[in-house]
């Protein structure tokens, strides 16, 4: 029972963090407009892609693939799926994350403006082990189920 | 009974409440304004702050929001009760007008955000030139364009002279009202083929080092 | 495992069907003259001037030393009154202009817009969003 209730948690925190962050990828609801290519920029910081037509397309696909994995970890049939998905999705994060750190670039953005703060890389990585922990978790547990 | 399970939680969320509230620095004047005039050509702010609380604090790093803004400090610890003062220098370069220039300050308090010390600064030049850029295409008629040079009553401006350095342009300078508005007319000679010219306007003020302002003309 | 692999490829190929709608919504709105807020993308200035235009570079000379989009014109605000002869040599008022500093939010490409817009009397003049950051190829 308490196994369950955990599971039930973790797919909550889990689902809600992917739809909160892809859905803030796909619209800008301060400006009213699509954030798109705020996160094409962003994208670009990491200098991991080599094609800007690349970039976008993953600008445009990322995000819709973070709201449809968070929704489907409530589908039976896709829970699995979903789950593989969501990890699949944290180990390329940080492996960029990673990547960005080891050649110290700043991925909070080129410059300061009027508040910005330099990239804080020890709470990002924490934040992401922590997701892969419970992306990794649901896999196991998802893995277990008989459907 | 189930109250009791509560009772941890409660006590995390009322430490992490406590730790939140406390800013250990407290600044006197984050923010200042200044009025200068571009000979002035840079500015040492200086922002003095005191340590609040009950541990020392450490600035980790001063951040500047451009090359031109550098953050200067003596020392990177203070004791509790203890004053700092960080210096922030800003180079003008040629800017004028209103500039915001910040610096964010973070500390090795877990628990504060960055603080952001800054300067508003106003770079005055009561002289406007504007265009500063005539332009004709070649095979265009040849007209005359105008530019328009205007002073702050408060601050009157005379021209002395007005020099083309391209005798195939040829400036005229029409007196408006003499210390605040001015007309200088350029002329090509004809725009049969591509030309290049800086047009020099020479003031009286400051009365020290009087400032020369430029017209870019070009035919092309 | 074959069950796990079944359930990822639906999982991804049902996020693949919005991403395309929004994907032929970003290339319509792309091709669209730019906001009133004077900021282009990479994808305008290919899509609506075939990538004729004047870049400007507003970033420090160090930097643009370094590297920089090929052909732009440095001209920031720490050299502006030495830097806009060069400008000048370099503008036609039938190629619109483009200004890009880092990225991010750094303003030096919205003052030297301004300026060029005030002083200048220029008409078309626009920053790059995502500034240098943007750029592909470097």
């Amino acid at each position: 029972m308490a196994g369950k209730i955990i599971v039930l948690l973790l797919r909550l925190i889990v689902a809600g963090v992917f739809l909160y962050a892809g859905v803030m990828k796909i619209w800008d609801f301060r400006h009213g407009q699509s954030a798109t290519p705020d996160f094409t920029v962003a994208i670009q910081h990491f200098e991991l892609l080599p094609n800007p037509d690349l970039t976008v397309a993953l600008a445009v696909y990322l995000p819709w693939l973070e709201v449809i994995s968070a929704l489907a970890l409530f589908v039976k049939r896709l829970a699995l799926g979903a789950a593989v998905a969501i990890t699949g999705m944290t180990v390329i994060f940080l492996g960029a994350i990673v990547s960005a750190q080891a050649r110290g670039l700043d991925i909070s953005c080129g410059c300061f403006g009027k508040e910005a703060v330099s990239t804080n890389y020890p709470s990002l990585l924490i934040r992401d082990g922590l997701l892969l922990a419970a992306g990794v978790a649901l896999v196991v547990w998802e893995g277990r189920q008989r459907k | 009974m189930r109250f009791l399970r509560l009772l941890p939680l409660l006590a995390v969320l009322f430490t992490f409440a406590a730790t939140k509230a406390q800013a250990q620095l407290k600044w006197d004047h984050p923010l200042q304004q200044f009025h200068r005039v571009p000979e002035d050509k840079e500015i040492y702010a200086h922002y003095t702050f005191k340590n609040i609380g009950t541990t020392p604090v450490t600035i980790k790093t001063l951040r500047s929001s451009c090359g031109c803004t550098t953050a200067h400090l003596d020392k990177k610890t203070y004791a509790p009760n203890e004053t700092g003062e960080v210096v922030v220098h800003f180079i003008f370069g040629d800017r004028k007008g209103w500039y915001r220039k910040s610096v964010a300050v973070t500390t090795d308090d877990k628990a504060a955000e960055p603080v952001t010390i800054g300067l508003n600064i106003e770079i005055r030049d009561p002289v406007t030139l504007t265009p500063a850029l005539v332009f004709w295409k070649t095979g265009e008629p040849v007209a005359a364009k105008s530019v328009q040079f205007s002073a702050d009553p408060a601050q009157p401006v005379r021209i002395k002279s007005v020099t083309s350095y391209n005798p195939r342009l040829t400036a005229k300078l029409d007196t408006v009202k003499a210390g605040e508005q001015y007309t200088i007319s350029l002329t090509p000679a004809d725009t049969a083929q591509k030309e290049s010219a800086e047009i020099s306007v020479q003031t009286d003020f400051p009365a020290d080092a009087p400032r020369a302002y430029v017209i870019h003309a070009r035919i092309k | 495992m074959i069950r796990a692999l079944r359930q990822l490829a639906i999982v991804l190929g049902l996020a693949l069907l919005p991403a395309l709608v929004s994907g032929a919504l970003q290339l319509q709105w792309n091709s669209e003259a730019p906001s009133k807020k004077d900021e282009v993308t990479i994808a305008m200035v290919h899509n609506n001037w075939h990538d004729k235009v004047l870049w400007v570079d507003a970033r420090s000379r160090a930097k643009f030393d370094h590297a920089h989009i090929p052909g732009a014109v440095l001209l920031n605000e720490d050299e502006w009154n030495s830097l806009t002869s060069a400008f000048s040599d370099a503008y036609d008022p039938d190629v619109p202009v483009v200004v890009y500093c880092d990225g991010g939010s750094c303003d030096a490409s919205h003052a030297i817009a301004d300026r060029l817009r005030q002083e200048f009397k220029l008409q078309q003049v626009y920053v790059l969003k995502g500034g240098w950051s943007a750029w592909p190829g470097k």
